[in-house]
């Protein structure tokens, strides 16, 4: 928020409403995060798990859920969607090998779709596996909560693709 | 500009110059801006009184409408508001979900357009939605079943309380996005001129959407097509919780219409004969091909569970202040005095409506979630469409 106050340039700041109840730790200090700079939460070795915003919550379960199984995944914020931190993403795919990009919003025209593209463009012969999108539904989110349930990204979705993209048995 | 603003409204509250907006020119933009009053001069219609001059039902000296046409208006505006109470209630208990926008107070704008137009002829509103099926003759289990997210509900569970729909009736919805239903009634009436049906189209609006810019749009083509719609406002005197007088610098929002010679008038929503008088007014201007009405309905949203209480433990004086005040009370009172039903009629009526609410909320409750497997279907009339799936 601070640096996109202080930036000259008009900024669009997203936040997410679900998560106005949150609580966590902040910095005693005054701290700016750098607009266009992914932030690697977690270092790995074994699969790259990317997101934005709310999402990253279910990142953090699902690395925990792979740990356990001994898989050890890389976790990137993007932070900031545009600029998009290309170069963070890509040197972190060029040592996993395997990319699972996770986003809420629809498959086409997406920030995963240019996620995956770029993946491929600048590091295709470090993939060891397709890369793998996990998105809402393709429709527009209803109402219902089993519904919701079905069109929306969550832990066992991402936990499957992993699984896909390591070919590790299910 | 907004800034400014900000920064005046104390200004204007410290000088005491309530009663007047001076318009002031900006130092910093050197444009010209209305001075606001400070929130705590603002008319408060939570807190009761009727310091807006805010429109009052009456009971009317000549009689115009015959017993069937009260009875009908006070069973319909009955039900919505028992309706509307029920869910407000199961909001509170978290049985319903999501957003929930309750028409209590405001039955007679529904009430008055149903009884004054035709079958076939269409509906749209935006999110304050569950009236206008009900009046409408859709079934109350439909509605109550959507608020609960059900298959059984009209949009089968996937709408919820911003999104009823019953082509069966001529509802063509609810709609979440503030004034998006504009250009959409509009473009209803010219599938019905188009089609040569002889219907039209009601499109309802708050007084916050008449700021939205597709209203100019929708109005400017709507005139210039000759459509046969009526565009109504119904102003509650606050757009969420900002009062007409701090959002638009006309607040008789009906003159909005000269700008593109619409013919428009305010009407007195509080009494549903005036409400069914100009929109028949406005029904025969759009069927005889002169085009749009743009109605202003004056009304109000009270709060307060006591307003359809029996009034036992009230005092007279109490009793009178409220019929005053309310729309289903002013029929009420019309219904006694003519002798078209006794008090035990119309206790009957109630009891009746009361087990159609509770047997709605049983539908509800007993009825199932939509299947998973219901996501792709309803979303495009291609029954194969290539969804993308990863």
């Amino acid at each position: 928020m601070k640096a996109a106050i202080r930036d000259p340039d008009p900024v669009i700041f997203m936040e997410s409403e679900l998560m106005y109840g949150d609580k966590g730790e902040v910095p005693e200090e005054e701290y700016i995060l750098e607009i266009g700079k992914a932030n690697v939460v977690r270092e790995g070795k074994d699969v790259t798990l990317v997101s934005f915003g709310k999402m990253m919550k279910l990142l953090y379960t699902a690395a925990d859920e792979l740990a356990k199984e001994g898989i050890s995944a890389e976790v990137i914020d993007l932070r900031s969607v545009r600029p998009i931190d290309y170069d963070t993403l890509i040197n972190s795919v060029k040592k996993t090998n395997r990319l699972v990009v996770i986003e809420e919003a629809w498959p086409l025209a997406s920030i995963s779709g240019e996620l995956a593209y770029m993946v491929q463009r600048r590091a295709f012969d470090y993939l060891d596996a397709p890369v793998i999108r996990i998105t809402c539904a393709d429709v527009p989110l209803p109402y219902a909560p089993t519904l919701i349930e079905a069109s929306l990204p969550n832990v066992a979705r991402i936990l499957k693709a992993v699984k896909e993209v390591t070919y590790a048995k299910a | 500009m907004a800034e400014s603003k900000v920064k005046d409204a104390p200004k204007a509250g410290a000088n005491g110059s309530s009663n007047q907006t001076p318009k002031v020119a900006d130092a910093a933009t050197g444009v010209e801006t209305v001075q606001q009053p400070a929130v705590e001069e603002l008319p408060d219609a939570h807190k009761g009184g009727n310091p807006g001059n805010e429109p009052v039902a009456t009971s009317p000296d000549q009689l115009e409408f015959s017993k069937e046409v009260y009875i009908n208006w006070y069973e319909q505006m009955q039900l919505m508001r028992k309706f509307e109470e029920k869910a407000g209630q199961l909001y509170g208990q978290q049985k319903i979900k999501g957003f929930c926008h309750l028409y209590i107070g405001q039955e007679a704008c529904v009430a008055g357009a149903v009884s004054a137009l035709e079958k076939g002829d269409k509906y749209i509103t935006a999110y304050r939605d569950h009236a206008h099926p009900l009046a409408l003759g859709t079934s109350p289990n439909a509605i109550m079943a959507e608020l609960f997210a059900k298959a059984t509900g009209c949009s089968k569970g996937k709408g919820g309380s911003m999104h009823m729909f019953d082509k069966e009736v001529g509802f063509m919805g609810g709609h979440g996005i503030v004034g998006g239903q504009i250009p959409m009634g509009a473009g209803i009436a010219f599938a019905e001129k188009y089609n040569k049906t002889g219907k039209l189209c009601i499109c309802y609006m708050g007084d916050g959407a008449v700021r939205q810019g597709a209203l100019h749009e929708a109005f400017n083509m709507a005139m210039l097509w000759k459509l046969p719609v009526i565009f109504v406002v119904e102003n509650n005197g606050y757009a969420m919780g900002t009062s007409v007088q701090r959002t638009s610098n006309v607040t008789d929002l009906h003159i909005i219409a000269e700008g593109y010679q619409m013919p428009n008038e305010p009407v007195n929503a509080m009494n549903v004969e005036d409400v069914h008088n100009a929109v028949a007014r406005a029904a025969a201007r759009a069927r005889s091909g002169e085009g749009p009405t743009f109605l202003e309905f004056k009304t109000y949203r009270y709060k307060g569970h006591s307003m359809s209480d029996p009034a036992k433990y009230r005092t007279k004086e109490e009793v009178e202040e409220y019929r005053h005040r309310d729309t289903i009370e002013a029929v009420r009172h019309t219904i006694l005095t003519h002798q078209f039903a006794t008090e035990e009629e119309l206790a009957a009526i109630d009891e009746r409506i009361k087990a159609q609410v509770q047997e709605s909320v049983e539908f509800a409750e007993n009825s199932p979630y939509p299947d998973a497997a219901e996501l792709y279907h309803d979303v495009y009339v291609q029954a194969d469409y290539p969804y993308i799936h990863d």
